[in-house]
């Protein structure tokens, strides 16, 4: 399991460095008619997500991931200035706010309009020359719409390499400079395995779907982007939350910033509080109690009782958002449970039996007999327990499940013949499943279609 | 000592020979013994040669008469849990493997063992048996492969109890953090209650990610022994053989107590400030 964070405590330093190097960079190339290697970075770039065919293992694919961060930093404060141009053409200044790196809370609204945060971006006459002319290639009408194209293709080649190309292979990255990069934790069995510092692509799609503005949005100027009111951002961060909970690589920041783009879709609800009852687990907890990283570090995690408390409510949303969605409820009956609330988590519990899902009907059966057994439901608890066993005769826990209870009412005889049935279990999986074994991810099992949904639809976009 | 005491407390209802002024029924005058494994020692040396008048046990309080102390003479039970899952691999799995090993050598003519092992998933790999061949085979091929199910683990040995009478040993060693149990550590606690195994575990994680297993030997009458390195397993799991085979095992046949129900135990040694370790009591009438 990997988690993705930016240090916090050297944000300001971070922003002056941003405004420093970019008048640097004027003067460099302030001779007007000189090629300028930033433009022409830019132009490869947006030549590789016009060719670039969403979910292929492409030549842009390779191209972009090994850009370091502070290239891909550019990439996207340009990008940003090319959208300005499509959207106002006679914009004449240029700004930049970084995205806020906090891992919880809201965050200021990302604008090209000069904020408290924001910092000026200096090009050259010649820079300015090259962007004006990629705008109006990008929109030769002069309306705006097309820039959002641009936008979701490039979020889309990003989220490509995240998921395609192995971490090792990023480019350079400092988790404490501007730019799309952060810590990531790497950990396994409850245990660190290390902290690396690398490119995040995800972060570098969010940071272009910030600039989304769909062209029927009424509200506000022009310049003002409008993400949430995008169907196509929407799936984006829905695909990425699934992809990171199968990959258990969650960047807290992409369910932070969902939930504050889409804060009643259903869906984004479910993935961020199944986030947040993962990190109360065991798994997590223990990692964060021994974790060594530098002092300014946050990796957003609470303890134990708040992240189910946050999941909690979390769940609650999305059912208050749909209320037939099963499988929030199975898992608002786990964490009710985890709460202590035994009572009330057999009432979801039991509505998540409807489900006509048998891995669902699985984990609510399963729940609802260790809930049962709390309450001192014996009979009803194993009725369960054998509700659970039956729909997956190769899964141990039920069968641990009621042999503990067989062996706490006193039959000693049932409880071993019990544990015989789990040791004449398969050796080896997959003969061998248990639902159980994969709760944290089973929420993202519909990741594939989620993927191949948001990939054709933007594979559907003008080049 | 389950069976035993459940055994007790069924003849006991069935004959009526509940005490008019009792609130609970106690047992007769004819009843099974209560065995209690107990480990002497003096500022960490064990202490041996002591008799049955030495001891002084107290069954919820009340002192009993005990009817048996032995010592040595009865062939070990030795079951080994062994967390396999993918944070014991390499180096570490090839100690835990060398420990095992170390261990099944020292093992006598009589004594039997047992390997299971526990990942996600947990799996006997030989049961109980003499042939110490095959345990040693089992152990060799064993892979690290997936999360770590410990109270899952330690309950599936503990119903492996063979009620044969012999003295069981449970030995389980993990990286103390358990990420994939069904069971709550509570709940198989309370089943260890039941069990006449004595449990060492040996954990090479610190202090806080061991904590069921601590309070499942502390509950059994054995020690949790914590590592630094996986190096040090050979040594520690011989220690332990070696704990285990000097303790005495005390018998007596409850009196005066009810016959249901949790029982404490308090067992000391008479005259001497010597440290006594045995198991904090047992659940009779389940």
């Amino acid at each position: 399991m990997q988690v993705c964070v930016k240090r916090r405590s050297l944000w300001l330093g971070a922003v002056l460095s941003l405004a420093l190097s970019s008048s640097a960079a004027g003067q460099q190339t302030s001779q007007g008619e000189e090629v300028s290697p930033r433009i022409t970075r830019l132009e490869r770039w947006l030549s590789a997500i016009a060719s670039h065919r969403p979910g292929a293992v492409d030549d842009s694919v390779w191209l972009i991931n090994s850009w370091n961060q502070e290239q891909l930093r550019l990439v996207w404060v340009d990008v940003s200035s090319i959208v300005s141009l499509v959207r106002e053409p006679d914009v004449q200044l240029f700004y930049v706010s970084e995205p806020q790196t906090r891992p919880t809370g809201p965050t200021r609204p990302v604008s090209p309009v000069a904020t408290n945060r924001s910092t000026q971006v200096l090009y050259t006459v010649g820079e300015l020359r090259r962007l004006r002319a990629i705008a109006k290639t990008v929109s030769p009408t002069g309306k705006a719409g097309p820039e959002n194209d641009i936008l979701k293709r490039g979020a889309m080649l990003h989220a490509d390499i995240a998921i395609m190309t192995p971490v090792d292979s990023r480019g350079g990255a400092s988790d404490i400079r501007p730019g799309p990069g952060g810590l990531v934790l790497f950990m396994n069995d409850g245990q660190q395995l290390g902290l690396q510092e690398v490119v995040s692509h995800w972060n570098m799609g969010r940071r272009l779907l910030d600039r989304v503005r769909p062209v029927d949005t009424k509200n506000g100027m022009k310049t003002v982007p409008n993400p949430a009111g995008d169907e196509d951002v929407r799936r984006w961060y829905v695909g990425g939350c699934a992809y990171m909970t199968r990959v258990r690589n969650i960047e807290l920041s992409h369910f932070t910033r969902a939930l504050e783009l889409f804060p009643n879709d259903p869906d984004v609800l479910f993935f961020a509080a199944s986030a947040h009852e993962a990190f109360a687990g065991v798994r997590m907890q223990a990692v964060m109690r021994s974790i060594k990283a530098p002092r300014d570090v946050s990796f957003g995690v609470r303890d134990e009782d708040a992240e189910l408390r946050l999941a909690e409510q979390l769940y609650k949303h999305a059912i208050e958002r749909n209320p037939n969605y099963l499988e929030a409820r199975i898992r608002l009956g786990r964490v009710l449970g985890l709460r202590g609330r035994h009572k009330e988590a057999v009432d979801q519990l039991r509505q998540g039996q409807t489900a006509t899902e048998p891995v669902l009907q699985f984990y609510a059966h399963l729940f609802l007999g260790g809930e049962l057994e709390a309450l001192g439901n014996g009979a009803e608890a194993r009725q369960s327990y054998e509700r659970a066993a039956a729909l997956a005769p190769t899964a141990q826990s039920p069968l641990l499940g009621l042999s503990r209870l067989a062996e706490q009412a006193g039959d000693r005889v049932a409880a071993r013949e019990l544990i015989a049935r789990v040791l004449n279990l398969p050796p080896i999986e997959p003969e061998r499943a248990d639902p159980w074994w994969v709760y944290e991810v089973v929420q993202a099992r519909a990741v594939d279609g989620l993927l191949a949904d948001v990939r054709q639809r933007i594979s559907r976009l003008p080049e | 000592m389950t069976r035993r005491l459940v055994a007790a407390s069924v003849a006991v209802l069935m004959g009526g020979a509940v005490t008019p002024s009792a609130q609970q029924p106690t047992f007769s005058a004819k009843r099974e013994s209560v065995r209690v494994d107990v480990l002497v020692t003096d500022r960490g040396k064990v202490v041996t040669g002591l008799g049955a008048g030495d001891f002084d046990v107290r069954d919820n309080g009340v002192s009993q008469a005990i009817d048996l102390v032995s010592f040595q003479q009865i062939p070990l039970n030795v079951f080994l849990a062994l967390d396999t899952s993918a944070s014991v691999s390499g180096e570490r799995l090839t100690d835990l493997q060398t420990a095992g090993h170390a261990l099944l050598d020292r093992l006598a003519q009589d004594d039997r063992s047992a390997l299971l092992t526990f990942s996600h998933m947990v799996r006997l790999r030989e049961g109980l048996t003499g042939a110490t061949a095959r345990v040693r085979q089992a152990l060799t091929g064993v892979q690290p492969l997936g999360d770590t199910a410990l109270v899952d683990g330690a309950y599936t040995a503990i119903m492996l109890d063979p009620l044969d009478g012999g003295r069981n040993l449970l030995l389980v060693f993990s990286d103390g953090l358990d990420t994939a149990s069904w069971l709550t550590p509570e709940r198989v606690l309370d089943s260890a209650k039941r069990s006449d195994f004595v449990v060492y575990g040996v954990s090479s994680r610190g202090p806080e990610e061991s904590k069921f297993l601590e309070d499942l030997t502390e509950l059994t009458g054995g020690t949790t022994l914590k590592i630094e390195s996986t190096r040090d397993l050979s040594a520690t799991f011989l220690k332990i053989l070696d704990e285990f085979r000097q303790r005495y095992l005390i018998s007596y046949s409850p009196t005066g107590v009810p016959a249901g129900g949790w029982h404490r135990l308090d067992v000391r040694v008479k005259g001497r400030r010597v440290t006594v370790k045995s198991r904090a009591g047992y659940q009779a009438g389940a």
